[in-house]
């Protein structure tokens, strides 16, 4: 095992060292290694059953209730375990690490203190066969049924089966009754499941009353933490961005931000603001078109057309500075690809104008006309506490008042360390509250911008790197416009990752939403359902059980016929359009 | 009668919009292309939500393993004649996600397909462009059908 490794204290790590010292004093020699590679960064070994005694600690002692995610690596020899905390007092990401032997793949589950981490858990137990003892649903979670059985696809001798896509079978699933239902799985995939994303719920209902509900997402799985492994880094930037197409932008940050803190390079400040930028330009857009959708949901389509029209400005913002519409593809390994000009600038502050008029305009709209508020007050009520144990990010948490925001809490990527803004909050806890930070942060963000544009350094835009990145580990994380966008990157010496490990927030989100729809009506569940910013795809179809006749009776709709039966529910209680 | 018929279908094909997997690029510029700006609503097109209603299948992605069984369902609850057009690179050749184990590298893999539009995502105007080439096509099958030149 590897021996203690010395670095000198200096002041600016005091709090990295206040967390070690805990560990130390908590383990003494049980404590295998830890470093503190730069600011904000503890990374801890601990030997396979100790991490249970340090996640007691830092959890009831040191107060760390984030649980960003949970990655697994196989080593050839042993597989690693690695555990992501998100001090939010402190502004350190804590990393415990822990070996776990090949013959016997087990480790104690920390769902006990961590009920966020139950989805992560699985996704490994999932990829590497790693089994978690003491969690509370081990299941596969985003390989699609007909996967062979007892495959792992992340473990290194893995190879694929051939498989023939025009003779897959179509495995229908069992009718659900409610005795059965601890059969049934919650599924997440990897990616941002969005608009028009697939997507299957099995909503369990009592009469009109949501009882249940479980979501099938393993039909986006695309193999992509596989498919890291065998590009090059470069390559991955452009993977990464195809995570999301949405949140296209966000991916990259933290994906080139974590290469270069391997490289130890830094980005020349420019080339950090014009990032920045960008990766605003990629929230007013997202937030834009969720807030179309949300109106689209409820059946105000004349608002939906609006929000749409007014995104196509940021659109060509986009498309003008990175020329693409939707992947902007301007960050690189070292900095940013293009500079911008003074007539660009010109340009962007213009259409930053238009937007903040407009975006004052919605703000209005959501605080005062009925259309939206009949829908939205008091409709999938979420408790902050829930939502902390749970470990949920980006507008969901916020707009129930808690106020956490990766950019805030830990600000060493892109140029958020020295731009000042507001992290946006409301008290509501419920759709509403969800509506008003997501427009607030509209606001924000064209701030952001406007600063930018003010306060631009000059210079280069990128340092040139080697293609070969040295061997090491690191961490990086953004906030997408939905939440966390989490990067964690292993690499060996080679131009080739060994390991990237994607994490999305709407996997973070997904448990709290479900369990704001339990009570609630049918009519209500596309609304709630949309507001952590996913959508019922067109194709995927919901299944309603009514338990409450003596026969349980299945019927399947359509997102469509779903959101016409919410709008025609309301319509006979006095609601108008 | 006939000819009505196909007038009708020529001058308002109902489309379905189908994501076998995609990265979701290409699904919002399909709905950009129907918003305000761009406009596909002009050439009589109209998203609908079942593929028992619709005479096209706009499909993006590269067909995952779980949603190959699930394309070829939809594909075959649609009523004769259906035409299916791909948007996108890697619904049309796997692109960015060739390679990779869970995906059938393009849906023309899995089903027949009329049109492709490239692009990572597909810029709003060449879907546009994409969908009046497949209007075109539409008529030539017509009057293929009924025996004109």
């Amino acid at each position: 095992m590897a021996e203690l490794t010395q670095i000198p204290k200096t002041e600016e790590l005091k709090n990295e060292y206040e967390i070690v010292e805990e560990i130390k004093n908590l383990l003494g020699s049980d404590l295998l290694e830890y470093k503190v590679p730069r600011v904000n960064r503890v990374w801890i070994t601990v030997p396979n059953g100790k991490h249970y005694k340090v996640a007691e600690h830092l959890y009831k002692k040191l107060g760390v209730w984030f649980i960003s995610t949970v990655t697994g690596l196989d080593l050839k020899d042993h597989f690693e375990v690695l555990f992501h905390l998100l001090d939010m007092q402190r502004k350190v990401e804590i990393t415990i690490k822990v070996p776990v032997s090949k013959d016997k793949p087990e480790l104690e589950s920390l769902t006990d203190f961590y009920p966020g981490a139950n989805l992560y858990e699985r996704e490994v137990y999932d990829m590497f066969g790693i089994v978690f003892k003491g969690h509370p649903n081990l299941k596969r979670l985003l390989l699609a049924e007909t996967f062979p059985k007892g495959e792992h696809p992340l473990r290194k001798d893995w190879t694929p089966d051939k498989w023939d896509p025009k003779k897959v079978q179509l495995i229908q699933r069992k009718p659900i009754l409610p005795e059965e239902t601890s059969d049934y799985v919650l599924q997440v995939g990897p990616q941002t499941p969005t608009l028009k994303e697939p997507m299957n719920f099995e909503v369990i209902v009592d009469g009109e009353i949501v009882v249940d509900v479980i979501p099938h997402i393993e039909y986006n799985h695309r193999g992509l933490e596989k498919a890291f492994e065998q590009r090059t880094f470069i390559q991955g930037i452009y993977m990464a961005e195809r995570v999301c197409g949405i949140c296209s932008q966000a991916h990259t940050l933290p994906y080139c931000d974590a290469v270069e803190q391997l490289l130890g390079v830094q980005v020349p400040p420019r080339g950090k603001y014009i990032r920045t930028m960008v990766t605003e330009f990629n929230r007013i857009h997202s937030h834009l078109l969720w807030i179309g959708v949300a109106c689209h949901l409820i059946g105000w389509d004349t608002m939906f057309m609006y929000s749409w029209r007014d995104r196509e400005v940021i659109l060509d913002l986009t498309d003008l500075v990175c020329g693409s519409r939707v992947t902007a593809a301007i960050n690189t390994i070292g900095g940013v690809r293009r500079d911008i000009t003074d007539e660009q600038i010109h340009k962007i502050r213009k259409g930053m104008d238009i937007l903040e008029k407009r975006t004052k305009t919605y703000k209005k709209i959501v605080l005062e006309e009925d259309t939206l508020l009949k829908r939205a007050v008091g409709v999938g009520y979420l408790n902050p506490s829930y939502l902390k144990a749970m470990s949920a990010v980006g507008p969901v948490i916020r707009g129930s008042g808690v106020k956490t925001d990766v950019r805030y809490d830990d600000p060493h990527f892109g140029a958020y360390d020295e731009i000042p803004f507001n992290v946006c909050t409301s008290d509501m806890c419920d759709i509403a509250g969800r509506l008003v930070v997501r427009v607030d942060e509209l606001i924000e963000s064209i701030n952001i911008v406007r600063y930018i544009l003010d306060h631009l350094p000059s210079g280069e835009v990128r340092v040139k790197v080697p293609r070969k990145v040295p061997p090491g580990e690191a961490v990086s994380h953004n906030e997408a416009p939905r939440g966390e966008v989490f990067y964690y990157i292993k690499s060996n010496g080679t131009d080739k990752p060994e390991r990237v490990k994607v994490i999305t927030p709407t996997m973070a989100n997904l448990l709290p939403i479900i369990e704001s729809c339990k009570g609630h009506y049918i009519a209500d569940f596309v609304l709630n359902f949309g507001s952590i910013d996913p959508c019922i795809a067109c194709m995927c179809r919901t299944t309603f059980t009514d338990i409450s006749k003596s026969k349980p009776k299945q019927w399947i709709w359509t997102d469509e016929q779903m959101r016409q039966y919410g709008i025609e529910w309301y319509q006979n209680r006095g609601w108008r359009r | 009668m006939s000819k009505l018929v196909d007038w009708a279908r020529r001058s308002s094909p109902w489309l379905l919009h189908f994501n076998s997997g995609s990265c979701n690029g290409c699904d919002i510029e399909i709905l950009a292309a129907l918003m305000p700006r761009f406009d596909l609503e002009r050439f009589g097109a109209l998203l609908k939500g079942s593929p028992r209603h619709a005479d096209v299948l706009v499909c993006t992605g590269p067909v995952t393993r779980q949603q190959a069984p699930r394309l070829r369902r939809i594909y075959e609850q649609m009523p004769e004649p259906k035409f299916v057009m791909v948007v996108g690179t890697c619904g049309s050749t796997g692109g960015v996600f060739r390679g990779c184990y869970n995906n059938a590298e393009g849906i023309d893999n899995v089903i027949p397909v009329d049109v492709y539009v490239p692009g990572c995502p597909a810029r709003p105007e060449a879907i546009a462009l994409g969908a009046v080439k497949l209007l075109e096509k539409l008529k030539n099958a017509q009057k293929q059908a009924r025996g004109e030149k």
